[in-house]
């Protein structure tokens, strides 16, 4: 009523003020929009779209595998598979025409079967190429359809194998380093994805793929020759821990998992432990040097042969005479080493060797990681034997990575599958035994190469140096007299070990060229020093040919040339 | 005067209207390129892979070994075949030909013909 009564001025006033308003209300929400919007164009978002992508794929992309060179050894492929949905097809007879000439290798009869069939989905050939898929394409037959899945596959075969492993059907890793990428590996393999692009950048192995087909197809080679059971082999980068090459025969082609599941075919570098024999004399040298209780100079009585309780030691080369330290060495004398470990004692044995890392299970990428066979009671007889290596078994990686650790100047360096630089190294490794003992180790093995039992081992120019070991296996609880495991571990160069190279042969046998012996130093022996002839070059060893040795290979390559001119 | 700023917000609003429609449409062109090119990277990421894992499968070194040995008649080097440089300098040619590639079509007849 009151308003009735008060046109004019005061209506128009409130109307104005009305208009007021909304324009102020509106100005304010647009400056809030246009604020924003220049908030948002100019300094971006915290969380832009790309996070939310994230989140959405959970599932990172496989990494690829490569080898130290980045040649490629794992990787995931996209393969194309070809169905049909029958009842779509039009022409069969055309259809089975175009695609059996497509694809030669398709069965025409069983195609016009299958295509024949009332049926919305028929498998006509799984796993076909991008250009094979292509061709299918440009046929233009209705009805056919493809379906495109991701396959792990392993192009270089059997080479490295154990190494890989490989995975199950989902690409879930079950061996190998496709197993650690999986479990402990996980967060590593994470770190390598980029799950934006799904993409993922290649893991990079410490393999070295041209020295790993070396030593494998040398190993080969000798297996057949010496008719062993079975054989590997490592190679080792003392200075870095990085794993260069593993071979172990019989090995098996990652592309076919079923192969793998045979037990002959396990990886026997890592997964299994075994007596390493003579080789761990080296061992019982290294902590009798570093104990001080005997030195390069020292002797000891070896005339006769040991006996603790009702055991006797003998030694398989029999001198019978007081002989020095590094006569024991490369005589490879039992009763000598036992005395030395003797002289340490028993607490200094089991603690040097526990320093070493040998009582512990020795973790790497590689999972298939076996716990060493130790003594359950130590006593003095523990002592001696295992002073040359009876008595207590480990992995063989763990071995040449100890035999490493005297010679690289006393480092241990924890052994990887994964490329590692030299400065990492450090930081990981940790000291065993001082340089002086490290200086005297090395003498000795190029000293066992030269004037020893490895002699055979030598690769011209390459200064090798060496221990061999001799174990018999345990059959059935007993030692067997003729059914042995021969090791040779080495190094090269001597005057600055770079590599460490380990060669098993098990249960090798005695050939007429060997004078009817089936010991290491007439098979797992030149079996290595073939191997380092081959693979020093490729791993840039540079050569230093005494004149001497020079003359000699000169005379030999002549006589070669004259037999060949025949 | 109510008039003449209503008259120019109406016309801004057009503006602004026709702007952001512009935009927008511009900004679907470029989001349909994205995806378009995105899909050809995954299509050649994807051939890459193909390509390099061939490569592999081709370069195994059971293959190379296999070739370079049957069909090549090479083998793996031998100690006296090493040298370094400093070694061998008193066996090379005093001087390599001065433009091998000017003198003739073959400037590696050439290099022999002068090591000779």
């Amino acid at each position: 009523m009151r308003r009735a009564n008060e046109p004019g001025r005061k209506g128009a006033l409130a109307g104005r003020n009305r208009l007021r308003l909304v324009m102020v209300g509106f100005a304010a929400c647009f400056l809030v929009i246009g604020a924003r919007v220049g908030q948002l164009s100019l300094l971006g978002t915290g969380d832009g779209p790309d996070a939310t992508r994230q989140q959405a794929q959970a599932r990172y992309p496989r990494p690829g595998i490569t080898d130290r060179n980045g040649q490629v050894l794992a990787s995931d492929i996209r393969i194309a598979s070809l169905f049909a949905n029958a009842r779509q097809i039009v022409d069969v007879d055309e259809a089975v025409e175009l695609l059996t000439s497509t694809l030669p290798d398709l069965n025409a009869r069983d195609l016009r079967r299958k295509l024949g069939q009332d049926k919305a989905f028929v498998w006509l050939k799984r796993e076909i190429t991008p250009a094979q898929r292509q061709e299918i394409f440009d046929l233009g037959i209705p009805g056919l359809y493809f379906r495109s899945e991701t396959r792990r596959v392993y192009p270089m075969g059997r080479t490295a194998a154990h190494v890989l492993g490989f995975v199950n059907i989902d690409s879930r890793g079950l061996a190998g380093v496709e197993k650690f990428l999986d479990d402990e590996g996980a967060l590593y393999a994470a770190s390598l994805a980029d799950p934006v692009r799904q993409a993922a950048l290649p893991v990079e192995l410490s393999i070295d793929l041209s020295v790993q087909y070396a030593m494998s197809a040398e190993i080969a080679a000798a297996i057949t020759r010496f008719k062993a059971e079975a054989g590997g082999g490592i190679v080792l980068n003392v200075k870095t821990g990085e794993v260069v090459a593993l071979v172990s025969l019989p090995d098996f082609n990652p592309n076919n998992p079923k192969e793998a599941q045979d037990p002959t075919r396990i990886n026997r570098m890592t997964g299994g432990v075994y007596e390493l024999g003579s080789v761990v004399k080296a061992v019982t040298f290294a902590m009798a040097f570093e104990a001080g209780v005997t030195d390069l100079d020292g002797k000891y009585d070896a005339r006769y042969p040991l006996v603790i309780g009702h055991s006797r030691i003998d030694d398989f080369h029999a001198e019978h005479r007081i002989l020095t330290v590094p006569e024991i060495f490369t005589f490879s004398s039992n009763i000598g080493t036992a005395r030395m470990a003797l002289d340490v004692g028993l607490e200094g044995h089991q603690a040097f060797l526990k320093k070493a890392g040998l009582f512990d299970r020795l973790v790497t990428e590689v999972p298939e990681a076996a716990a060493p066979i130790l003594p359950a009671r130590w006593g003095k007889l523990t002592t001696v034997t295992a002073a040359f290596g009876h008595g207590f078994a480990v992995q063989p990686l763990q071995g040449a990575s100890v035999i490493g650790a005297f010679l690289n100047g006393g480092m241990l360096v924890p052994p990887t599958f994964l490329k590692r630089d030299e400065a990492t190294a450090r930081v990981l490794s940790r000291r065993l035994v001082s340089e002086e003992t490290g200086r005297k180790m090395r003498y000795l093995f190029r000293l066992n190469v030269e004037k020893g039992t490895a002699g055979k081992a030598d690769a011209p120019g390459f200064r090798v140096g060496g221990k061999t070991g001799t174990a018999e296996k345990v059959i059935n609880g007993r030692y067997s007299r003729d059914r042995l495991l021969n090791a040779f571990v080495g190094a090269f160069p001597m005057d600055d070990p770079t590599y460490v190279i380990l060669v098993m042969l098990d249960e090798p046998q005695a050939l007429p060229e060997t004078y009817g012996y089936a010991t290491s130093g007439w098979n797992a022996v030149p079996t290595a020093g073939k191997i380092i002839k081959r693979i020093a070059p490729l791993l840039g060893i540079e050569p230093q040919l005494t004149d001497e040795e020079r003359a000699k290979l000169v005379k030999q390559a002549a006589k070669r040339a004259v037999k060949e001119g025949d | 005067m109510l008039r003449i700023v209503n008259t120019m917000l109406v016309a801004a609003v057009l503006v602004a209207g026709f702007l952001i429609f512009s935009l927008e449409h511009r900004t679907r062109g470029a989001e349909r390129r994205i995806a378009i090119i995105n899909d050809q990277l995954g299509e050649e990421r994807e051939a890459m892979k193909l390509l390099t894992a061939e490569w592999s499968f081709l370069t195994r070194p059971v293959r190379l070994e296999r070739l370079a040995r049957g069909e090549l008649g090479l083998a793996p080097v031998d100690v006296l075949q090493l040298a370094r440089p400093d070694e061998v300098a008193g066996r090379l040619a005093e001087r390599p030909p001065e433009n091998p590639a000017e003198s003739s079509k073959d400037p590696i007849a050439d290099m022999l013909k002068v090591l000779q």
